[in-house]
């Protein structure tokens, strides 16, 4: 194991990482305003599909194909949104329909509107520039921080953007305020059903540009239910770090080394199924989340500190 | 009774009504895509009636899996993971049914794999069962989690230790079970795959009814969904109805496992589950969570999959448009927001013909 292959690991552990921690930026403020939100799954998909069949239509634009992602997660996201706060639905059975609703209209509009099945590549894509830092490229390990596409930049940015609008911020106070009390926060004025709204929207932009990232960085194409449980594991990501951006950010991390190993086992050629190999971040999802659940439920019963609401 | 009655026939105008704005929303968005929403509608009709035993074999997996989520939904229990179970149960079915001697008689061989895929079944939905009562573990993200798990297992058991060794291509599919483990198709309704698993379905329908309504089991699982706290100061343990619950929906999902690998594709193949168990959510969910109206959404549901299917392979039309209509349902069953309005004309309705049972109208829910 040499440094080479060291920064190789942890460069492609913030490739993978990227997206999950996106997805858990959304996802960790709907938690913190009381909306439980596990669609994040058909957000993403919603956003790797526009952002192919984006870059598709304007011929290669790889900027049109982000937005367009955005735009559309931003879209589907609004009709959770409706249906959670205006129409009172139970949050777990609207996040699977439109978890459902997200892998059906996917593969309808593939058959529909470019006439394929299972996969889309564009003809032309223009992919996103990697970034390299002059200094950072030189310094062994932390190499790894350096060459990434503009995506994982701006996650940093959004990263403490986050932070700061969730704790420095009056709409981070309101946010967590709902989450908290809800009829304490009306009380004091805020609208819940208004900040479910924002919560909501944030999330599937979030989503958008993450499932874009997918699909026009990761890979460069869409295939259909590409995002397979990204979304589930973000979920686990924020819950286990306790919707605390950087917290959250750092589980998402761990996840993206599980699979970056992962992959480097598979290629060294080890004689153990690939299969097997891809269980690694559930298993590690799984166990994550029953240890947050298990100090959670230590804090509810008044063991060590004091009491969250996670709903 | 007469009340009752009335409840009943409410309820299903209640459900028809959502079916058919479900399918009023699909049809605008097939027409805003480019297709003829009339031509569909009748191509999907025709392949509906043209082909009663392919609706027959969508419809069995349909039924169990709604009985499977239907039964935790009583005690507020969302198991999300009937697929990774069925896929778990399909496996070990597989399993034992590659190395149990083929002169075992028929009689003995294929209940023994149903035994073995519903013990399988029941035992990985225990796990998220076990994590939920003692550590807190959200049971939602864990299920789902697990599902994953069990998809990459059945792809290494089909690709290392099951593969079917006998042909020399490699097809993803383990080799085919012995035929003393095969399930017997519908004969008058060949040649299509329906079995008999469907009677195991109206069986289990049955059976699911009876010990929701009639038994002290149906009755304390239900309390603990309704009210937890109120459960256990009554001396019931909502603990234990966890796991009761989860290793009966663990169950019927490992059958359906077994149904699909002895009655229907009679070899483990890597891709064979659609996604039944979120399906099976639609079906439970349109059944408003009632054993028996479960069998007929599991029908009405059926025709849908299996109409989209022929429906596809006839003309351009894709069958992800099944999917679309089962999303609208479930959401618009969430939302509750198409009811309110049904039950109030009716209630209206009522009141103005008697009071009383406008009164009573009111207990619906």
């Amino acid at each position: 194991m040499n440094l080479d292959m060291i920064s190789d690991i942890l460069s492609s552990m913030i490739r993978i990482a990227t997206p999950i921690i996106l997805m858990a930026l959304g996802g960790l403020l709907c938690q913190r305003a009381g909306v439980f939100n596990i669609a994040m799954e058909g957000f993403s998909l919603i956003g790797a599909f526009f952002g192919v069949a984006f870059v598709q239509i304007s011929g290669g634009n790889v900027y049109i194909g982000f937005l367009g992602a955005m735009v559309f997660g931003l879209l589907f996201s609004a009709i959770f949104a409706l249906f959670v706060t205006r129409f009172k639905a139970n949050h777990i059975i609207a996040s699977i329909a439109m978890n459902m609703l997200g892998l059906g209209l996917t593969s309808y509009l593939l058959r529909a509107l470019f006439d394929v099945q299972g996969r889309l590549a564009p003809d032309t894509i223009n992919k996103l520039p990697l970034i390299t830092i002059p200094v950072i490229k030189d310094i062994p390990i932390l190499s790894s921080l350096s060459g990434q596409s503009i995506i994982t930049y701006i996650t940093i940015i959004l990263v403490v953007l986050v932070y700061i609008m969730l704790f420095k911020t009056k709409t981070g106070l309101s946010i967590c305020a709902v989450g908290e009390s809800e009829n304490a926060a009306t009380t004091a004025g805020i609208k819940p059903n208004k900040v479910r709204w924002l919560v909501i929207l944030i999330s599937g932009v979030l989503c958008g540009l993450a499932g874009a990232y997918l699909s026009t960085v990761i890979v460069s194409q869409f295939s259909e239910n590409m995002v397979a449980g990204r979304g589930f594991t973000a979920f686990t990501a924020f819950a286990f770090g306790n919707a605390h951006p950087i917290w959250s950010s750092l589980v998402g991390l761990l996840f993206g080394i599980a699979e970056a190993i992962g992959i480097r086992i598979e290629l060294a050629g080890i004689a153990l199924s690939p299969s097997i190999i891809k269980m690694f971040p559930y298993a590690l999802a799984i166990i994550a989340l029953t240890i947050s659940s298990y100090t959670n439920k230590l804090k509810v019963s008044g063991v060590i500190g004091m009491k969250r609401k996670g709903r | 009774m007469m009340n009752k009655t009335k409840n009943v026939v409410n309820n299903i105008c209640k459900q028809i009504g959502l079916i058919i704005i479900a399918l009023v929303i699909a049809t605008i968005f097939l027409a805003l895509s480019g297709y003829d929403p009339i031509a569909v509608i009748r191509g999907l009709m025709e392949s509906i009636s043209g082909d009663i035993g392919g609706t027959i074999r969508w419809a069995t997996p349909l039924i169990l899996a709604g009985l499977a989520i239907c039964v935790t939904y009583k005690a507020e229990v969302f198991n999300l993971g009937v697929d990774g179970q069925l896929i778990m149960g399909a496996c070990a079915g597989t399993a034992v049914a590659l190395v149990i001697p083929a002169t075992l008689p028929a009689g003995i061989a294929a209940p023994l794999v149903i035994i073995v895929s519903m013990a399988a079944g029941a035992l990985y939905a225990l796990i998220p069962a076990v994590l939920k009562v003692y550590t807190g573990t959200n049971e939602v993200v864990s299920t789902l989690l697990f599902n994953f798990i069990a998809t990459l297992f059945l792809e290494f058991l089909v690709t290392g230790p099951l593969t079917d060794k006998t042909s020399g291509v490699a097809l993803n599919a383990s080799a085919i079970v012995p035929k003393n483990t095969w399930l017997p198709r519908i004969s008058y309704l060949a040649p299509s795959t329906a079995n008999i698993g469907f009677y195991i379905g109206l069986i289990l329908v049955v059976v699911m009814g009876f010990i929701f309504y009639k038994t002290t089991l149906g009755h304390e699982i239900k309390i603990v969904g309704a009210n937890r706290t109120l459960a256990k100061y009554a001396g019931m343990n909502p603990n234990r109805s966890v796991f009761q619950v989860m290793i009966i929906s663990g169950a019927i999902a490992g059958m359906i496992g077994a149904i699909e690998v002895f009655a229907i594709q009679h070899r483990l193949l890597a891709g064979f589950n659609p996604g039944f168990g979120f399906d099976g959510i639609v079906v439970s969910l349109l059944a408003n969570n009632n054993p028996f109206g479960v069998l007929f959404s599991g029908l009405f549901f059926g025709a849908l999959i299996n109409g989209g299917i022929n429906m596809e392979r006839a003309t351009d039309v894709p069958s992800a448009v099944t999917d679309i209509v089962m999303a609208i349902i479930i959401i618009i069953v969430a939302a509750n927001f198409a009811i309110p309005r049904v039950r109030g004309y009716f209630r209206l309705y009522r009141k103005a013909d008697n009071p009383d049972t406008g009164v009573k109208g009111g207990k619906t829910e």
